[in-house]
């Protein structure tokens, strides 16, 4: 036993060294990586976008990207901006709709792009495909001021985290009307858990019964048989059998000396 | 299945399919601690950070539950076996996920799809081997088999999670998936690798309960008392010492030790037990 504790503390141990020497070496590239949901967007024009998973509001729980934009204050952008790639396949969310900017003169601002407030492959698949395009800002003349690619990772192991509630005001009103007519998306959680609980029952139950091995002769035949067993030994043999058997013990460990090991060594000396 | 040396073929001890299935429930339990998590927190604020945090905690209900199923089985102590459970599989699979968090994410889709079976996949091969060292059965042979066997399953568990369809259910899915795989990689080998494995068998016309199963692997240089009659391995032989109150071995009386060649019923006291000699191992 005592050996025992003493493996489970070293085990500790030496879990804890490595623990902490990975976390001091992944904490430097964990913190630029850029799986991180606050990826930065290779920028022109000194505009920068940031992509964050949130909340379109606190009631609902739409799933949208906010990117958070901020050009030079010598360029005025009016309120165009918009999006392409795989996130406007929304039959209801067109690139029109996704325009959100600042105030006339703002030199910054953010977008609010729906990802699964309407359309349900976007629902589906948030949490599992990164989504990649790019995104244009214009002035109200049309020309570009800013144009990069952009993209979004999900998490490798665990479900897409919000980074947060997206402020209502700075949804356009074209948005937020899509956004109510939108019906909240159904969640599957509740079905799932049934499903889950369900299963595991059913496991429980269908695994003991048969696939493990079940008795088949009654208490009675086993008694008859001890009885016609013990009848055959004669005392001797109860003396000897009672000084023969091993006593049960702790399983060994391979770097033990086994019995002949020993009788080895004692008969070399 | 007899052979022609006398000796059977390997059968799947009830172990190995109460610790299959405790690795699921865990899997479960552990989707539904994670199903709680909703936004991202100054502790947990990044991605990779939530990826740490669901391998520590995927891993750490996993491995208790198959530790202490484990545990009941052969008639153990719970709680220390929950302890060594969730510390050993939690810390394994945190150190899996985070080496695996180094692997760049890849530039297209299915480049990112396979880092992530990657990931899934160091995660449960680390947190089977960590969980394997509380088995005590430290031979090169059995470790490999339960890191493959780990890598294997975390990587079909990654591949569900990046399946098309309602990913809502295919990332409980893949959780109870990687569970098992877990379950089946700590405690598998160590049972079909053992020389014998002894099963008292439950009364006349019942069946075992995940509660009531008794089982045991029978390892090298081990022995285990049944009723008074004493089951031992002495390196490859495997031999049943009688108790002086009489026993019966396969119908016929015992009165001396034997050793077993084949797979044979025990019955001393009120207890049967039968005993799974395995070809090799």
């Amino acid at each position: 036993m005592s050996r025992d504790c003493v493996r489970l503390f070293l085990m500790r141990a030496l879990c804890r060294i490595g623990i902490a020497a990975l976390s001091t070496l992944a904490a430097p590239a964990l913190a630029q990586s850029p799986r991180s949901p606050n990826a930065n967007v290779n920028s022109t024009a000194d505009a920068v976008a940031q992509f964050r998973l949130v909340r379109c509001n606190a009631h609902h729980t739409e799933m949208c990207l906010s990117a958070a934009l901020s050009w030079p204050s010598s360029n005025t952008v009016t309120e165009t901006l918009r999006w392409s790639g795989e996130l406007l396949r929304s039959p209801m969310v067109g690139p029109e709709q996704l325009a959100l900017a600042g105030a006339p003169g703002a030199t910054e601002s953010s977008v609010i792009i729906p990802v699964f407030a309407t359309p349900v492959w976007a629902y589906t698949s948030i949490g599992r495909v990164a989504l990649s395009g790019t995104i244009a800002l214009r002035d109200s003349a049309g020309a570009a001021l800013f144009s990069a690619p952009a993209s979004w990772r999900p998490p490798r192991v665990a479900w897409p985290l919000f980074t947060g509630v997206a402020d209502e005001r700075a949804v356009p009103v074209a948005l937020r009307e899509a956004l109510a007519i939108a019906a909240e998306p159904p969640s599957a959680r509740t079905l799932i858990s049934l499903l889950l609980l369900l299963s595991g029952i059913m496991l429980l139950g269908f695994v003991p019964r048969y696939l493990w091995q079940s008795g088949r002769e009654s208490d009675e035949d086993i008694a008859r048989q001890l009885a016609a067993a013990r009848a055959l030994l004669t005392s001797h043999e109860l003396d000897l059998l009672r000084d023969n058997a091993p006593l049960e013990a702790a399983p060994r460990d391979p770097d033990e000396s086994t019995a002949k090991a020993i009788e080895k060594r004692v008969s070399r000396q | 299945m007899s052979r022609p040396d006398g000796l059977h073929a390997r059968t799947l001890p009830a172990t190995v399919s109460g610790a299959l299935v405790a690795g699921w429930v865990g899997g479960a339990v552990a989707w539904a601690i994670a199903n709680r998590w909703s936004d991202l927190s100054p502790q947990v604020a990044s991605y990779a950070r939530a990826d740490q945090l669901m391998s520590l905690t995927l891993s750490a209900c996993v491995g208790a539950l198959v530790l202490v199923a484990r545990a009941r089985f052969r008639r153990e102590a719970l709680v220390p076996a929950m302890c060594a459970g969730m510390l050993l599989g939690g810390v394994g699979a945190l150190v899996g996920c985070t080496l695996a968090l180094f692997l760049p994410d890849g530039s297209t889709g299915q480049m990112f799809a396979v880092v992530r079976m990657l990931t899934w996949s160091l995660m449960a091969g680390f947190a089977s081997v960590a969980l394997a060292q509380y088995t005590r059965l430290h031979r090169i042979g059995v470790s490999i088999e339960v890191l493959l066997i780990g890598l294997c399953g975390g990587a079909v568990a990654g591949a569900m999670y990046s399946l098309p369809g309602p990913g809502e259910l295919w990332w409980p899915a893949a959780c109870t998936v990687c569970g098992a795989a877990i379950g089946l990689a700590s405690v598998g080998p160590a049972m079909w690798r053992a020389p014998a494995v002894a099963l008292i068998l439950p009364p006349h016309e019942q069946h075992h309960t995940f509660w009531s199963l008794h089982e045991r692997a029978i390892e090298r240089g081990c022995a285990m008392r049944v009723a008074s009659a004493t089951i031992s391995c002495d390196g490859p032989n495997v031999v049943v010492y009688p108790p002086a109150t009489g026993a019966v071995l396969d119908g016929q009386p015992l009165y001396r030790p034997v050793q077993l060649t084949q797979n044979a019923e025990l019955v001393a006291g009120r207890i049967r037990c039968r005993v799974t000699v395995f070809a090799s191992s």
